[in-house]
């Protein structure tokens, strides 16, 4: 079965890409969820999400990213949020979550971010 | 205006669904699509996970008004209310119970009349440690995003998920 994520690692922090997923979905997130945490060993720190190609999050993938964050500052790493579009930014705003995730515009920027 | 179709009680039929409410979204106001396909989405998927049957078929109407009414009809087994309460009947109206409780959540289910269940969310501390809730995830992202939301079960027949946006 294709990987539907990609994890490339970078100076100070990994990232994780979407392989043509536009929507993070019911139909996907648990799948997505299990191969985020299959990826990231626990070496890893600071993670990036490249949230650049999806257009529609919907209850049970913010409930994914939440449980990545979660995860992620169990280990006193940090979970940042990349590339987020004008249609997910609203919906992260209609559920009360974006001064829960950490943002930025790029990936170029994580690494300003986490230095 | 008025919008109707009918979809397969499948959750692979989301993305035909937004394909749908795209061309419904242009005939409308005041809702961007994103917010439109959120509330239907979430909608869509309680009604596939409560459908009775996988086979059946879910309806979803739009109808543009001063606001916008979305009803999402499924054939399925209705709700379950708290044992202690017993038969669904008028002396049932006005009982209120917790769905879900927490330190920063209470989604609250009301009897509302005989047949129809009116949900409501209280949120203590709004943009803290926010958690989506495994258990009525949907109910809860719906409340957020429009201003009422109803379940109406007719015995035998559909259940209707009324929102208001």
């Amino acid at each position: 079965m294709t990987q539907l994520v990609k994890i490339q690692n970078e100076a100070g922090y990994s990232s994780i890409h979407f392989d043509g997923i536009k929507s993070l979905d019911v139909n996907n997130a648990q799948r997505v969820k299990a191969e985020i945490k299959g990826l990231i060993d626990s070496n890893i720190q600071n993670l990036a999400i490249d949230l650049s190609q999806v257009h529609f999050i919907d209850s049970t993938g913010f409930g994914t990213l939440i449980s990545i964050l979660k995860e992620m500052k169990a280990r006193n790493g940090r979970l940042i949020l990349c590339g987020i579009s004008n249609e997910v930014r609203e919906l992260m705003d209609l559920m009360q979550l974006l001064n829960v995730f950490e943002t930025c515009s790029s990936l170029q920027e994580v690494a300003h971010l986490i230095k | 205006m008025l919008f109707i179709r009918s979809f397969s009680s499948k959750l692979a039929q989301t993305e035909l669904l937004a394909k749908w409410l795209e061309e419904v979204s242009v005939a409308l106001e005041n809702i961007p699509y994103h917010r439109l396909r959120f509330v239907v989405h979430e909608a869509f998927v309680n009604a596939c996970k409560y459908s009775a049957t996988p086979e059946s078929n879910i309806v979803v109407m739009i109808r543009q008004l001063d606001h916008l009414e979305i009803t999402v009809a499924d054939p399925g087994k209705g709700f379950s209310l708290p044992e202690d309460l017993g038969s669904f009947d008028k002396a049932a109206i006005g009982f209120r119970w917790n769905l879900v409780q927490d330190r920063e959540t209470r989604l609250i289910a009301e009897v509302s009349d005989a047949n129809t269940l009116h949900f409501s969310l209280e949120i203590e501390k709004a943009n803290q440690e926010a958690d989506l809730k495994e258990n009525h995830r949907g109910l809860i992202s719906i409340l957020k995003a429009a201003q009422d939301l109803h379940y109406h079960f007719v015995p035998n027949s559909f259940n209707y998920l009324h929102i208001t946006c």
